[in-house]
């Protein structure tokens, strides 16, 4: 069990609000979708984070994962190289708790110019 | 040696499309039945996939790096990175297991197969049938 006070003014509008959307069990619901969204949006900024170090990483480790690992995948995880293997699948079970790993075969290339046709080009 | 063509076809009024699951590497499919995917040849790539698909699949998990993936800017000079990972398509009516690299955006909706993903299947637009047939072939 969970128990906190809330600034006054944000507890009469949010049960005001809950009452209004939900009727029955309202506070409850609303909670509970709250709780929901905050923890979606913390996922993301965790997520976004590693990302960052780990882009940064491979940036600093591409040269030297091409020398010492042509044609293999190799996985970069919580900011740093965690392993090689000659085929993807390999690396499932590498860094199983992080948010964002990086995945690559070393010497691929992808296309660096996506026409989205909706749209525009994208170069 | 000998070969059959088999014909799968699915209903797609006025445009074209293949029914498909999105597998990630680890097993996981985006929804436990087929869903209609819309062929549109003004993409360049395989494989877009929603936002919210490519967390769902949790695809963070297999990204590749972003200064491997792709960029872009817009028209009106929006800078767009896109994320990319790979995944599987899984055709089963014509046992069809197809390795690519989805790709998605920041809010992207958008679900579509492209001219890469085209490159290597045989589609036909039944424009009186109302209908997209991939062409498969097996040898007898």
């Amino acid at each position: 069990m969970l128990t906190t006070e809330l600034p006054k003014h944000l507890q009469e509008e949010f049960e005001r609000t809950a009452q209004l959307l939900h009727e029955q069990d309202g506070i409850r619901q609303a909670l509970i979708e709250a709780i929901e969204l905050w923890l979606t949006q913390q996922h993301q900024k965790l997520t976004q984070a590693e990302a960052a170090l780990n882009n940064q990483a491979f940036d600093k480790l591409r040269s030297q994962l091409e020398q010492t690992y042509p044609d293999h995948w190799i996985v970069i995880a919580n900011g740093k190289f965690q392993g090689a293997a000659n085929s993807v699948e390999e690396l499932n079970h590498v860094a199983p708790t992080a948010k964002h790993r990086i995945i690559f075969q070393v010497g691929q290339t992808r296309p660096k110019q996506v026409e989205l046709g909706w749209q525009a080009t994208f170069a | 040696m000998a070969s059959n063509v088999r014909l799968i076809c699915w209903t797609t009024p006025d445009r074209l499309g293949i029914s498909l699951q999105i597998r990630n590497l680890t097993g996981q499919v985006h929804q436990p039945t087929t869903e209609l995917v819309q062929i549109d040849t003004g993409y360049s790539e395989e494989l877009l996939i929603p936002q919210v698909l490519f967390s769902a699949l949790n695809l963070a998990h297999w990204q590749l790096p972003d200064s491997v993936a792709a960029q872009g800017t817009t028209v009106t000079g929006q800078l767009i990175q896109f994320y990319e990972a790979p995944v599987d398509i899984l055709i089963p009516e014509a046992g069809i297991q197809h390795r690519v690299v989805a790709q998605t955006f920041a809010q992207n909706t958008r679900f579509l197969l492209g001219r890469a993903f085209l490159r290597h299947f045989k589609v036909m637009l039944d424009g009186p049938g109302s209908q997209t047939c991939l062409l498969v072939s097996s040898a007898l």
